[in-house]
C-alpha cells in the first residue's frame, strides 16, 4: 500500500496489483456488454428486425467507449483511498464526482470481505461495512489486499464485541 | 425451524371477518366499473335506455359472482394457512400453504405498534394490530383482524417482557409502554378541530391535485363538456402511434393541433373552465382526504412513548417510543403560513414493508403533527427531542452568501440553456422566455443562498434550508449513521462541498436521497464539520 502523497492524514492509497484488476474487471464487464449486444442484435434478426450497422463505425465506437472506460478506471484508482482509525472508517472516491464517506465503528452493523475472480488472481479482496443509514447502508473498500482485508475487519468486529462486553459488565 | 409449542402458546387464527378487508374483495366490482366506463365511453351513440339499464345490472350481478368465487377461495385458504402465536418473549406468526413460512419476532426488536379500528372492526369487535421491526425484509407483521382480547393479551405480555427486561438488566426498555392504551399518566400535546382538519386540507393538497387532474381530464373526456366548442374548433390531445409534428418530431408519440382559425375568446373559456372544475376538484378531495384521515387527530406523550390517533372511518392509534426518533423535519410552506401553521414530520427506523407502502393512507399518516400552530412548534418539539437540545437557540451559522448564489446560478442556467434549446426547436421568439427566465434564476439563487443556514447544537446538527417553502431539519448526534462528504466539479471550482448525514429514519412519500444535506460548504469548513460528527457519533450509543 501507497500512502497518499498529499494528503497529512494518512490516508493510504492502493498499489499496483488494484490498478491490475480494476482494469481487467473493465475489460471483462466491456466485453460481457458486447457479447450481450451481439446475442441482442441475433435476437433482433430471428424477430425480423435488422440491425444494418457499417462495421469501420461500429468498431471505432466500441474502442473508443473501451478507452474511455479504462482511462476512467485508471483515473479513478488514484482518486480511491481509504483510511481506518479508532473512531471511523473513511472511504475516497469519484472521478468528477469526489465522495468522502465516514462511518463511525459504532454504527457497523456488520462488515464483510469478498473476493471477485480477478480479485482472487491477484490475491485481492473488497472489504464492504453495513450501517443502518438508507442511502449509506453500504460502504466498500475495493481491492484491498487479502491479509490487509481480514486485519481491518478484525479491527471492525472486534470493536462490537467490545461494546457488547462493556455493556455486559454494566449489567 | 419451527418453535416448540408449550401449553399456553397455542396457534391462532385471525377473525374470519379479515377477508373482508381485504384488497381483492374490491377487485370484482372495479373491474366490472371499469370494463362499463371503458364500454360506455367507446359506444359511438350510448342508448340510455330502461332495456341497457337492465342488462347492465344482470350483467354486474352475474360478473360479480362469478369473480367473487375464486377471489372468496383464495382468502379463506389464505385464511387457514395464517396462524400466529404469543410466547413470553416473542411473536411467531406462520404462513403459506405449501410453502410454510416462520417468521418470528423478538419483542425487544419491535420499533412500533400501531392499532386501527375501521368500521368493520368496530362492527365485529375486532382490532388490527400492526407491528414494525427495522429489518429491510418482513419489516412488518400485520395482523388484520383480531378480537380486542387478543390485542389485550398481546399487551400484557410486552408488559410482563417489559418487567422482566427491568428486573434482569438496568437497560431502558419501553416495549411494554407500547401497549399503554389507557391515558392515565399522558401529557395531552396536541388536537385537531374540524377547522383545523380544513385548513389542513387547504394547506397540503398535492395528492388532491394529482386526483383532480385525472378527474378533470375524465370530466372534459366523457362528459359534453368536450364539445362544449361544438366543430368550430378542433383542440385535441392524441396519444398514440401517430406520426407527428409536435416539437418537430421530437416526440412521435403525441400529437397537439391546434387549426389555424382558433377563436381565442372560446379557447379562454374552455381552459378558464377546465382550471375551475380542476381546483375545485381539489379543494373538495383535499378538505375530504383531511377529515376523514385526521379527524379527531389527538397527540399525547404516556412517559417515554409518543401516541397519536386519528380518523374518521380508521381510527389509527400510532404508538413510539421516543427513543426510536431517528428525526425530526418541521415543514412551513406558502399556504400554511397564510395560516400561521406548520407541519412536523418524524423518522423512525421502523420500515413499512412493501404492501404498507401501498397504502396511501398508511404513506401519509407518519405525521408527527400534520398542522399545529407556529406558536406550538417550539413546545412540541421540546417535548420530542431530547432535553439537551437547545431548539431556541437562534446561534445559525450561515454560509457565504455572495459566492453561494453564483454557484447556485451556474445550476439554474444548465436548466435554462436546456430548455432554450428547446425553445429554439420550437420558435425562436420563445427565447425570450429565456431572458425571463434568467432573471428568475438569479432571484431564486439568492433567496435560497440567504435561507441556507445550519447550526451545531450540544446534542445535535441542525439544518434551515428554502424560502419558498421553509424546512428545518434536526438530527441528534446518537441517531447519525454515516457522514458523507462530496464534491462535484462546479464545487471544486468554487472550493466548495456538499456534506450528507445519513441517518436509519424512514420517511414516507421521500425519495431516497440524504435526508440532512448542507450544499455550498467551504471545503475547509465542511471537513471540519465531518469530523466532528463523527467524533461525536463515535462517542455515543445509538438507540434504536
Amino acid at each position: 500500500m501507497h500512502k497518499s502523497q498529499d494528503d497529512s492524514d494518512q490516508f493510504f492509497r492502493l498499489g499496483p496489483k488494484a490498478l491490475i484488476a480494476a482494469v481487467s474487471r473493465c475489460c471483462w464487464l466491456f466485453a460481457l456488454v458486447c457479447v450481450f449486444g451481439m446475442f441482442f442484435k441475433f435476437f433482433l434478426g430471428l424477430l425480423g428486425i435488422s440491425l444494418e450497422l457499417e462495421r469501420v463505425p461500429l468498431v471505432a465506437l466500441v474502442l473508443v467507449t473501451l478507452a474511455w472506460f479504462l482511462v476512467l478506471t485508471v483515473i479513478g484508482h488514484f482518486f480511491r483511498s481509504y483510511k481506518l482509525d479508532e473512531q471511523c472508517l473513511h472511504s475516497r472516491e469519484g472521478v468528477i464526482w469526489h465522495r468522502h464517506t465516514a462511518v463511525p465503528l459504532n454504527r457497523v452493523q456488520h462488515a464483510e470481505v469478498a473476493r471477485g475472480p480477478f480479485e482472487r488472481i491477484v490475491n485481492l479482496a473488497t472489504l464492504t461495512v453495513h450501517t443502518a443509514g438508507l442511502t449509506t447502508y453500504a460502504v466498500a473498500v475495493k481491492y484491498l489486499d487479502l491479509d490487509l482485508a481480514n486485519e481491518m475487519l478484525g479491527k471492525i468486529v472486534p470493536h462490537e464485541f467490545e461494546r457488547s462486553e462493556d455493556v455486559s459488565e454494566t449489567e | 425451524m419451527c418453535p416448540k409449542l408449550s401449553e399456553n402458546n397455542a396457534w391462532r387464527r385471525l377473525h374470519l371477518t379479515h377477508v373482508l378487508h381485504s384488497k381483492w374483495m374490491l377487485m370484482p366490482p372495479v373491474a366490472f366499473v371499469g370494463s362499463f366506463l371503458f364500454t360506455l365511453a367507446n359506444v359511438p351513440t350510448p342508448d340510455i335506455s330502461s332495456r341497457f339499464i337492465l342488462i347492465g345490472i344482470l350483467t354486474f350481478l352475474i360478473t360479480n359472482i362469478l369473480l367473487y368465487l375464486p377471489v372468496l377461495v383464495f382468502l379463506l385458504i389464505r385464511h387457514y394457512a395464517y396462524r400466529f402465536q404469543f410466547h413470553d418473549d416473542r411473536l411467531v406468526v406462520r404462513k403459506g400453504l405449501f410453502e410454510v413460512n416462520d417468521t418470528v419476532v423478538r419483542y425487544e426488536m419491535l420499533h412500533g405498534l400501531d392499532t386501527t379500528r375501521s368500521p368493520l372492526h368496530r362492527l365485529f369487535g375486532t382490532v388490527r394490530i400492526n407491528l414494525q421491526t427495522r429489518s429491510l425484509m418482513f419489516a412488518e407483521i400485520d395482523l388484520r383482524s383480531v378480537r380486542s382480547s387478543v390485542a389485550e393479551e398481546l399487551g400484557e405480555r410486552l408488559r410482563n417482557y417489559q418487567e422482566h427486561r427491568s428486573d434482569s438488566s438496568s437497560t431502558e426498555m419501553d416495549i411494554g409502554d407500547l401497549a399503554q392504551t389507557t391515558a392515565d399518566h399522558s401529557t395531552h400535546l396536541l388536537s385537531m378541530s374540524i377547522l383545523e382538519c380544513c385548513k389542513l386540507g387547504f394547506v397540503r393538497n398535492r395528492t388532491a391535485m394529482i386526483l383532480s387532474a385525472i378527474a378533470t381530464f375524465l370530466v372534459t373526456r366523457f362528459s359534453q363538456l368536450g364539445s362544449f366548442l361544438g366543430d368550430s374548433m378542433k383542440f385535441s390531445i392524441a396519444v398514440g402511434p401517430i406520426d407527428m409534428t409536435f416539437l418537430g418530431g421530437w416526440i412521435p408519440w403525441v400529437e397537439i393541433s391546434i387549426p389555424e382559425t382558433v377563436d381565442t375568446w372560446e379557447l379562454t373559456v374552455f381552459l378558464a373552465i377546465v382550471v375551475f372544475v380542476f381546483l375545485m376538484l381539489t379543494a373538495i378531495i383535499s378538505l375530504a382526504l383531511a377529515v376523514v384521515q385526521f379527524y379527531k387527530f389527538r397527540l399525547t406523550l404516556n412517559d417515554s412513548v409518543l401516541r397519536g390517533e386519528s380518523g374518521l372511518f380508521l381510527r389509527a392509534i400510532q404508538n413510539t417510543p421516543l427513543h426510536r426518533l431517528q428525526a425530526i423535519k418541521i415543514v412551513s410552506t406558502v399556504r400554511s403560513r397564510l395560516l400561521g401553521r406548520e407541519s412536523i414530520w418524524f423518522g423512525t427506523s421502523a420500515l413499512p414493508s412493501f404492501d404498507a407502502q401501498q397504502n396511501l393512507l398508511a404513506m401519509l399518516s407518519n405525521w408527527l403533527v400534520p398542522l399545529v400552530p407556529s406558536n406550538k412548534t417550539r413546545e412540541i418539539t421540546r417535548h420530542v427531542l431530547p432535553p439537551e437540545i437547545e431548539f431556541e437557540n437562534e446561534s445559525w451559522e450561515t454560509i457565504d452568501v455572495s459566492r453561494v448564489w453564483k454557484r447556485r446560478l451556474n445550476l439554474h442556467l444548465v436548466y435554462v440553456l436546456a430548455l432554450s434549446v428547446v425553445f429554439a426547436f420550437v420558435s425562436l421568439w420563445l427565447l425570450a422566455i429565456t431572458v425571463i427566465l434568467v432573471g428568475w434564476a438569479v432571484l431564486v439563487s439568492k433567496l435560497y443562498a440567504k435561507s441556507l443556514r445550519f447550526q451545531l447544537l450540544e446534542n445535535a446538527i441542525m439544518l434551515r434550508k428554502g424560502w419558498w417553502s421553509r424546512i428545518w431539519i434536526i438530527v441528534p448526534f446518537d441517531k447519525i449513521q454515516a457522514v458523507k462528504l462530496t464534491q462535484n466539479p462546479f464545487d471544486r471550482r468554487f472550493g466548495m462541498a456538499t456534506l450528507s448525514v445519513d441517518v436509519a429514519a424512514y420517511l414516507p412519500l421521500y425519495i431516497p436521497k440524504c435526508l440532512l444535506r448542507i450544499p455550498y460548504l467551504h471545503l475547509e469548513r465542511c471537513q471540519e464539520i465531518q469530523s466532528v460528527l463523527i467524533s461525536e457519533s463515535s462517542c455515543r450509543e445509538n438507540a434504536w
